[in-house]
């Protein structure tokens, strides 16, 4: 007779929003696992209803305070689709400048803040901070460059207000953008330590193939400012096909929709993202990701730390050539003009740090946005994390419930949820609303 | 502006570090924002040479990266204190009567308490932060100031750029609080 018990797991911690892990065992088999989503449902599609499309960037770069610059470029690139609006590479240039500093924003916040700890065997960043004060200055260190860079490009560190179709309402000033030059010259030491950090983490072994998902910019840049949906089954989606990418659907114990790909679960995010654009990697971050082991083809999802450290390289080392390319250039703004002005159905897509997130607005003839979709990352990736689970606690279920219970929250945490971000599901409907 | 060197006061003080001011809090979540929207006030009025304004958001670690870079914070929050909604309160960040933050400041389960215990850990000065928190009267989402807090907001401008003034001129919390007082929104917390 095999051991039966339950595990339940009250709000995971380190990981945005509440979630709760439920195992049942029963004899010595999984009965149930589920990562329920207990997050409120914040209606945020329904917030842009009968809004302007000009204040969409603005109120969806509110919806987090982690992904917001994220949010504004998926929400600007819907604008612009719709509205057949064109950006010159300036415009392009800068708002991937943003995008960097959010992604070393958020690579550096995960990997040092919320699982170093657990890889130190610490119960949190608190004890972590007094036997290694070192290692989390030098994450407070990077947080804050990174967050500079924001500020530099987009006059704030988080919630971008400067995001416009066609063009920014803020242009960095000449010499912040010297000054932030000269600051991530001094902070590349950081960055190897980091690297060298990680390198000597060991990572739990549990490898599931899932089909992998980006959105692959079409210059050949690495992923981040969207473009053609690429999965690992070789299938390739249009940004205003994404339905046919990914299928969302509802389950009972989750306030957030789940999504399915071509066979199945799904995975988006750092650790895809290595396995669909390792070859797009800059030098040193290949180099990086090197040192970490990792190359095309992974399949455990507790790499997705040494990912995201490989991807805090490549966007520390693509804000380097962004900020030379723009100081080399001091020409203006290159503001592409809207020359549709009567709406229409557009899709923005772009690569935040937890994977691919998509926006898609139908704009009336007014310019009044009657429509909206937003597909979140972790939406994406929360099947998959469950039948990771489903996958790997059967081998483990003889160990103490402590230690199941740590797995499973080491497995949840890998992933880098949103959880805030991805409860949005439940539609509200007003009397006499068609919506 | 530069990010070392001491700030000229007026009387011939220095502080000895600048001052960020951070705004914190989300604009689509009512009077949570009241943060948010002082920092952009504070900012679209201009400051004081020394001062600069940040919009951290829900990331408390702002606090502890502007510490670690040897400034001074001020910190624009809503915060539940027990004075009347609009009322201003203020204290510094190591105070034990600290009050309750509207809505649980949190970054991926990072919350402020968390931070603060982190600031203790590394050693770092939280004597050097200030919270000017406003009581809210609605804090559910959606967009725009409650009437309450709409009403009293040029006192609360007002008050906030009279303590980047002060904090700037090297003063105490104690010196302060009557220039507060005396914009006419302030309380005291704790009196």
């Amino acid at each position: 007779m095999g051991k039966t018990s339950s595990i339940a797991v009250h709000h995971v911690t380190r990981v945005e929003g509440h979630g709760n892990i439920v195992i049942d065992l029963r004899d010595g088999r999984l009965t149930r696992c589920d990562l329920e989503i207990v997050e409120s449902p914040r209606f945020f599609e329904v917030l842009l209803k009968d809004r302007p499309y000009e204040e969409a960037p603005r109120i969806t770069c509110r919806i987090c305070g982690i992904c917001s610059v994220g949010h504004a470029t998926a929400s600007v690139h819907a604008i612009e689709a719709a509205l057949g609006v064109k950006p010159g590479p300036r415009t392009r240039g800068l708002r991937r400048l943003n995008m960097c500093g959010e992604w070393l924003q958020s690579h550096i916040l995960h990997a040092y803040f919320l699982v170093a700890p657990d890889a130190f065997g610490a119960s949190s960043v608190i004890p972590l901070a007094g036997d290694h004060p070192d290692v989390v200055t030098r994450a407070l260190r990077l947080k804050r460059l990174a967050n500079e860079i924001c500020y530099t490009v987009s006059g704030r560190h988080v919630m971008p207000i400067s995001y416009q179709a066609g063009g920014m309402s803020y242009w960095p000033v000449l010499a912040e953008l010297e000054a932030m030059r000269a600051k991530l010259e001094a902070a590349r030491p950081d960055i190897d330590a980091t690297v060298d950090l990680f390198a000597t983490l060991t990572w739990p072994q549990a490898e599931r193939a899932v089909e992998c998902l980006a959105a692959l910019d079409d210059d050949g840049a690495y992923p981040m400012m969207g473009g053609t949906l690429h999965s690992s089954t070789g299938k390739t989606f249009a940004p205003r096909a994404y339905r046919d990418a990914m299928h969302e659907y509802l389950v009972e114990h989750s306030a957030s929709k789940h999504v399915k790909g071509q066979d199945g679960t799904l995975r988006v995010g750092a650790l895809p993202r290595l396995n669909l654009a390792f070859d797009r990697l800059h030098p040193r971050a290949r180099l990086a990701a090197q040192k970490l082991n990792l190359a095309p083809g992974l399949t455990n999802p507790f790499l997705y730390t040494a990912a995201q450290v490989v991807e805090a390289v490549q966007a520390f080392e693509e804000a380097v050539l962004l900020t030379d390319a723009l100081l080399l250039d001091p020409s203006p703004e290159d503001r592409a003009p809207v020359t549709r002005p009567r709406g229409g159905d557009g899709v923005g897509v772009c690569e935040v740090p937890r994977g691919t997130l998509i926006h898609e607005y139908d704009i009336g003839a007014d310019g009044r946005i009657i429509r909206a979709n937003c597909i979140i990352p972790t939406g994406q990736n929360l099947a998959s994390i469950e039948e990771d689970m489903r996958a790997f606690i059967p081998a483990i279920v003889e160990k103490p419930k402590a230690e199941i219970a740590h797995f499973a929250e080491m497995l949840v945490r890998a992933y880098d949820p949103c959880i805030s971000c991805s409860v949005h599901v439940l539609n509200v409907d007003f009397a006499g609303d068609e919506c | 502006m530069g990010d070392e060197g001491a700030v000229p006061m007026a009387d011939g003080r220095r502080l000895t570090a600048e001052l960020t001011v951070l705004g914190i809090g989300n604009v689509l979540a009512g009077d949570d924002g009241a943060g948010v929207a002082l920092a952009d006030a504070l900012e679209k009025a201009g400051l004081p040479a020394g001062a600069r304004v940040r919009v951290a958001g829900s990331d408390p670690l702002a606090v502890l990266e502007e510490l670690e870079a040897g400034r001074h914070v001020l910190l624009l929050d809503a915060c539940r204190f027990g004075g009347a909604p609009g009322a201003m309160t203020w204290m510094r960040l190591d105070d034990p009567r600290w009050p309750t933050s509207v809505a649980p400041l949190s970054l991926h389960g990072l919350d402020l308490p968390t931070v603060f215990q982190l600031a203790k850990t590394l050693h770092l000065p939280l004597e050097k932060a200030w919270l000017l928190g406003v009581q809210p009267a609605a804090t559910l989402e959606g967009r725009g100031l409650s009437p309450a807090v709409a009403n009293a907001w040029p006192h609360l401008v007002d008050g906030a750029h009279r303590a980047v003034r002060r904090l700037l001129d090297g003063l105490t919390p104690a010196d302060t609080a009557p220039a507060l007082a005396a914009a006419g929104a302030a309380t005291s917390p704790g009196a």
